[in-house]
C-alpha cells in the first residue's frame, strides 16, 4: 500500500520517533512511502542545528539518514518553516537571514505537497 | 497538481482559535485543499467549536482573527462545514452565538458523515 504520512509532532515529542519507527516498519512490510510532510511544530525535525547530548536522538539526523538511505521523500512546509525560523539556503537569502538550518535531503515545498501526497495515497496518517 | 482524482477529505478541526497555531494551520490545511479542487469538508469537534463562535475580538491578546479565515471558505467553495452538538453543549455555546456558516451535528451523524470519506486529516 501507498502511504502519506504527515508529521506535526516536534522533535523533542516521543511521537516524532514512532513516526519514524512506523515508516521503517511500512518499508520493512514491503509497503511504500510516497513522501513524510513535515507540517506545523514538525518541521523542527529538519532543524539541522539540533545538538542533543550524544546519548540521545537526534531526530533530524535520524529523519535525514532515513530520508537518504531508503529514498523516501522529506517535504517541509516552508510556510510553517519560515514562521519557526527554519530557512534552507534559499530562504535564507530571501528573509536575509545569517544563517540557514534546513538541509538535503529534507526539501521545502507547499502545503500542496501534502494535499497531492494524500489524494495519490492509499492511507493518510498525522502523528501529532 | 496534474491528477484528475479528486477525493473527499474532511479536516477535523479540534483545537481552539488562539493560544496555539494549530487552528489556524489546519484552516490554512483546509484552503490549500480546496485550492487543488478537492471536496473539502470542516468538521469542528472539542475545543474546535471555540473558533466558530460569532464576535471574536482577538485584537485584545494581539492575534488575527481566524473567523475571517472561515469566511474565505465559501469562496472556495467549501460548503460543508459542520460543528459537534454535544461539543457545543460541553462548551456551553448556543446556537445563536455561532457564525453563520456551520450546520449543527450529532454525534451519529458525524460517524456516517465520516464513514463516506476518503480521508480525515486532522493535526
Amino acid at each position: 500500500m501507498n502511504y502519506l504520512i504527515n508529521v506535526t509532532a516536534p522533535p523533542s515529542s516521543q511521537t516524532s520517533l514512532s513516526a519514524l519507527r512506523f515508516c521503517q516498519a511500512l518499508l520493512k512490510k514491503g509497503h511504500n512511502i510516497s513522501r513524510v510532510f513535515f507540517y506545523g511544530d514538525g518541521v523542527y525535525n529538519a532543524n539541522s542545528l539540533l545538538s542533543p547530548p550524544t546519548d540521545e536522538n537526534n531526530m533530524e539526523q535520524l529523519w535525514r539518514d532515513f530520508g537518504g538511505n531508503e529514498q523516501v521523500e522529506l517535504v517541509v512546509c516552508i510556510a510553517a518553516a519560515v514562521r519557526r525560523g527554519l530557512l534552507n539556503e534559499e530562504e535564507a537569502k530571501r528573509y536575509n537571514k545569517p544563517a540557514s538550518n534546513i538541509q538535503a535531503p529534507f526539501i521545502v515545498s507547499g502545503l500542496g505537497q501534502m494535499i497531492e501526497g494524500a489524494v495519490l495515497a492509499d492511507r493518510s496518517l498525522t502523528f501529532s | 497538481m496534474s491528477e484528475v482524482q479528486k477525493k473527499n477529505i474532511t479536516f477535523i478541526c479540534r483545537h481552539s482559535p488562539y493560544g496555539g497555531s494549530q487552528a489556524r494551520e489546519l484552516l490554512d490545511a483546509a484552503l490549500a485543499g480546496a485550492a487543488f479542487d478537492q471536496n473539502i469538508s470542516l468538521l469542528f469537534m472539542g475545543a474546535g467549536v471555540l473558533q466558530l463562535v460569532e464576535q471574536q475580538n482577538p485584537s485584545t491578546i494581539e492575534q488575527k482573527n481566524l473567523a475571517k479565515m472561515l469566511s474565505m471558505l465559501a469562496l472556495y467553495d467549501v460548503e460543508n462545514i459542520f460543528v459537534h452538538e454535544q461539543a457545543l453543549e460541553q462548551f456551553g455555546i448556543e446556537e445563536r452565538q455561532l457564525l453563520d456558516v456551520a450546520l449543527i451535528k450529532n454525534s451519529l451523524s458525524i460517524q456516517e458523515w465520516l464513514q463516506e470519506q476518503d480521508i480525515c486529516m486532522s493535526l
